[in-house]
């Protein structure tokens, strides 16, 4: 498993490609920085906040899926997968390398884009809050981690890399984009006690929407969701909120690389 | 014969036992026998009794003064007229409906210096006039009001701290009332007036409750100088809530860091001008309330500017907004582009509140642009303004500490980089 880790993460940040994302998160990240110049205000949830918040959930899901998936369906296309199967390697410790290495990779150069939006945001003037700059920054980590866990296990089901990016596009279209309008659409169609359980259910299922969620209730917004989920806020709110937060993370992992080596397994027998 | 010696000793000392319960009842009794006009000072000390005053007198606590009592009937009750207390502790230790610490009622009272503990009402004014209360501390257990008015009319209260309680200040049927610099924090309603008319809240502070102030079929009610801040913890949270109530004038408040800022039901006549309505989630929002003026205020940093639904007839002009695109071509400080708010979202989660969930989702904000509101149902105002009303400042921590997370961000990164690099 290390050793994939390893060579993940070197081929990774080796790759001249890799050095584009560092262009990309700089060049959103200071502009959103840049932004906050004109907000009289940043502390807690605000509107800027909410820019912020919307702006990741388009793009990070995105490219993490994308990334995730080529990383697992480029092996399999160019056969680096079948040569590895003549080793005695283990689904697992492939499947955990890969999303260590990838994990670690990405996460190095977001906190470098990060450190470096920040610095430029200081020079021009402005003036952040600490814990606001932290909550968007792990905020922004856990859409990585999430993301390139489901990136992965898409990749283990799909044979090309065109699947894997036409997939990840209809994935990331469906959680991001279209996820209210499709949950107003079928929840329309039950009857209405269903709608909070459904609700619910939906939240711990689409990943986006509980971190979005954490993070809003994090900086003391969770009031806006209304009496519904007067019994969630405190769930999802510090201390107990990180120990839940974790138990998810635990649970998304373990349900991920469940289907992703039952995959591969099957895989290895044709 | 030391046994005998042992009873007598224990005689002696149980004739001295009632003479300090004597000395606990003294207190009334100095009340009753002092004269008109003259002034009972209070030595230091516990006194384990209700008063009764009903002339006017000052009773005055030289140093620590508690009074304290569990019975049903208030720590001190005041009647009459002129009575002054000052610079005394009350401690109600009773847990029944109705307990209460001070009651007054009777006219030109005055008190200063105190300090209310009790776990249900703090002061309660029934048909109390003219009475002015000041500079004074009450806490309770958010099963009472602080100060509780009952058909009472003229009075004041200032400099007043009211935390933990049921809410800060009830007015019901009470008329021309001044409350002045007041800071309550921690309970149902900050300030709360129920059927009470021209009354004057001003430069109060009202944080963390429920909600901030609320009037209820109240008229001509001035709210001005007052600070309305972080009332968010409460799916029912707001900073102000205007019920039913008309000719409220609502002037250079600041709302922020509230759920909504200005909530405003089923009322008319209301007058919003020149507040500062900043970083909460809703700044107002309106539901079924026509003929309102919000006008020459400063929004900023709010989730949601402003919210209506089957409130279409508001005059909202000439405010500021940090949302709204802005062109000034004529040079006169007005923005000649329209700003609307929508109130899709509100619209949608007024009918299944579990849609709230996707507030600020990134898909809502597609949809919403999809299925825009029909124009009347929209709020509108025609003429935003360039520049902002009110100052606003910035909160921010020091740029060592950022500096220091930014460097150490790129250090660590870069210190990977290498050593993922090199790694053979």
């Amino acid at each position: 498993m290390w050793n994939i880790w390893r060579s993940e993460l070197r081929m990774t940040i080796r790759q001249r490609s890799y050095y584009s994302f560092l262009v990309l998160w700089v060049a959103v990240l200071s502009l959103l920085f840049l932004v906050q110049k004109s907000a009289p205000s940043l502390s807690g949830y605000t509107n800027m906040t909410g820019t912020v918040v919307n702006v990741a959930l388009y793009i990070i899901p995105l490219f993490m899926l994308i990334i995730g998936s080529f990383s697992i369906a480029n092996e399999m296309e160019n056969g680096q997968w079948r040569l590895l199967n003549t080793y005695p390697l283990f689904s697992m410790s492939y499947i955990s390398g890969k999303i260590g290495g990838q994990f670690t990779a990405q996460t190095i150069v977001f906190t470098f884009s990060y450190g470096i939006s920040l610095a430029i945001g200081l020079v021009s003037g402005n003036g952040f809050s600490s814990e606001w700059l932290w909550s968007i920054y792990f905020f922004s980590i856990s859409l990585i981690f999430f993301f390139l866990v489901l990136g992965i296990t898409l990749g283990c089901f799909v044979s090309t890399r065109w699947q894997a990016l036409s997939i990840s596009v209809i994935i990331w279209f469906f959680l991001i984009m279209i996820w209210p309008t499709a949950l107003i659409g079928v929840l329309g169609l039950v009857p209405y006690p269903w709608i909070a359980p459904l609700m619910k259910l939906a939240l711990i299922v689409n990943p986006a929407e509980f971190i979005r969620v954490s993070l809003v209730i994090n900086l003391d917004g969770g009031a806006v969701f209304g009496q519904a989920y007067d019994s969630l806020v405190p769930f999802l709110d510090p201390p107990y909120g990180i120990l839940n937060y974790i138990l998810y993370f635990i649970g998304f992992l373990a349900i991920t690389l469940l289907f992703s080596m039952l995959m591969l397994e099957w895989r290895k027998r044709r | 014969m030391k046994i005998m010696n042992y009873i007598m000793f224990l005689l002696v000392l149980s004739l001295f036992m009632p003479a300090v319960s004597e000395a606990e009842g003294t207190l009334q009794s100095k009340i009753d026998e002092a004269k008109k006009g003259v002034t009972i000072e209070i030595e230091e000390g516990e006194y384990e009794e209700t008063l009764v005053i009903s002339k006017p007198i000052i009773l005055k606590g030289k140093g620590e003064v508690l009074l304290r009592s569990c019975q049903a009937e208030p720590v001190v009750t005041v009647s009459g007229e002129s009575v002054t207390l000052q610079n005394i502790k009350v401690e109600h230790c009773g847990d029944e409906k109705e307990d209460t610490a001070i009651y007054v009622t009777g006219t030109n009272h005055k008190l200063e210096g105190l300090a209310i503990r009790t776990k249900r009402f703090g002061i309660r004014l029934d048909h109390a006039n003219g009475v002015t209360i000041q500079d004074t501390e009450i806490v309770g257990m958010k099963q009472g009001n602080g100060i509780d008015l009952w058909e009472s009319n003229q009075n004041t209260f200032g400099n007043l701290k009211i935390t933990n309680v049921t809410d800060g200040i009830y007015l019901e049927k009470s008329n021309g009332n001044t409350i002045h610099r007041n800071d309550i924090q921690r309970s149902r309603y900050g300030l709360h007036l129920m059927f009470s008319n021209e009354n004057v809240l001003d430069e109060n502070v009202s944080k963390a409750n429920i909600t901030g102030t609320m009037l209820m079929e109240s008229k001509r009610t001035v709210v001005r100088h007052n600070k309305f801040l972080s009332n968010n913890k409460s799916v029912n949270a707001q900073g102000l809530l205007i019920y039913m109530s008309t000719d409220t004038e609502v002037t250079r408040n600041e709302f922020i860091s509230n759920r909504v800022g200005i909530f405003i039901e089923e009322a008319e006549n209301n007058r919003i001008d020149s507040n500062k309505i900043m970083d909460n989630f809703i700044g107002v929002q309106f539901k079924k309330s026509n003929e309102n003026h919000v006008i020459r205020n400063t929004f900023v940093g709010n989730v949601n500017d402003a919210q209506a639904i089957e409130s279409a007839n508001n005059q909202v002009n000439g405010n500021y907004w940090d949302a709204a695109s802005k062109v000034d071509a004529n040079g006169d400080g007005e923005s000649e582009i329209v700003y609307r708010a929508d109130p899709y979202f509100l619209t949608l989660t007024n009918a299944v509140p579990e849609y709230q969930l996707f507030f600020q989702a990134p898909g809502l904000i597609l949809l919403q642009n999809i299925l825009k509101s029909p124009a009347d149902q929209l709020l509108t105002d025609s003429a935003p303004l360039m520049n902002m009303t009110m100052e606003v400042e910035k909160e921010k921590s020091t740029s060592f500490s950022l500096w220091f997370m930014s460097v150490g961000m790129i250090l660590a990164s870069t210190s990977l980089f290498i050593f993922g690099r090199k790694r053979r």
